[in-house]
């Protein structure tokens, strides 16, 4: 089941949707949409210990993780 | 006695005594005005004169005062179990997305090394989140995930997912980590495993 995990102050929280269910498709797309265009960058697991930055939703992806900007601290 | 230094006492007596009378007279008019703190200074803890007629600090009720100091308390410990769990869930997070030579090198050494996707260059990130990352060229980074308004941290991000942004930032957008990282000076050059 595809799933959007997001980090947070709590460390992330996970959103679960199915591939089949069209309106919980919508909900994962206008949550990447929310996301990356309020400055959460967007990458994708491809493989263990791989990821790939991503700029538009992919609802057959299995794991999507969004993060923040880095900023020098 | 000389009349003159008569006089000059008599209107030094006079004036005594009226500096003293005006004094005297602030006070009473004004119950608030301290006597510690010196006239015209207004403290409340100085506003009702006890029985005995001087002024007392008037203390706040003790049973308030621990009251509050229970409350920030209970208020710290929560604060620092919400920290707890976020560390354990960014560390469960960063170990799904390292490869098993990675995770290995991160319960060895205390760090993992990750390389870039534009210089080929190889980084190591130690757990930390401030000045963790150093390149095998002999240089030190500092990227963090905390947001700042003005001087103010306004969200906290736990290590593990400090330390998982930077991995996939380096690995996949080396250049801008190196736009936003601070130059935090000269690391130990490493030769990469």
């Amino acid at each position: 089941m595809p799933i959007q995990i997001v980090m947070d102050h709590t460390g992330d929280t996970r959103h679960e949707f199915s591939a089949d269910d069209q309106a919980g498709i919508d909900e994962a797309e206008k949550r990447f949409k929310e996301l990356t265009g309020s400055g959460f960058i967007a990458a994708e697991r491809t493989g263990p210990g791989k990821n790939k930055l991503v700029r538009q939703f992919n609802p057959t992806a299995e794991e999507t993780l969004f993060f923040p900007h880095l900023k020098g601290g | 006695v000389d009349p003159w230094e008569a006089f000059l006492l008599a209107w030094l007596g006079v004036f005594i005594l009226a500096t003293l009378a005006y004094v005297s007279g602030e006070v009473m008019a004004n119950p608030g005005l301290s006597p510690a703190g010196g006239l015209g200074v207004r403290d409340d803890n100085y506003a009702t004169p006890a029985p005995n007629g001087f002024y007392q600090p008037q203390l706040p009720n003790p049973e308030e005062v621990i009251r509050q100091a229970h409350e920030a308390v209970q208020a710290q410990q929560a604060r620092a179990d919400e920290a707890e769990q976020a560390d354990k869930k960014a560390k469960k997070l960063l170990a799904e997305n390292l490869d098993h030579t990675q995770l290995a090198s991160l319960y060895a050494n205390g760090y993992f090394q990750v390389r870039g996707n534009r210089t080929q260059r190889y980084y190591r990130i130690r757990s930390g989140q401030t000045g963790n990352v150093s390149s095998e060229n002999g240089k030190r980074y500092c990227a963090n995930l905390g947001v700042y308004t003005h001087d103010r941290l306004c969200a906290y991000y736990a290590k593990g997912d400090v330390m998982l942004a930077q991995k996939i930032m380096i690995e996949n957008d080396e250049l801008e980590f190196l736009r936003v990282a601070n130059d935090m000076g000269e690391a130990a050059p490493f030769q990469p495993e």
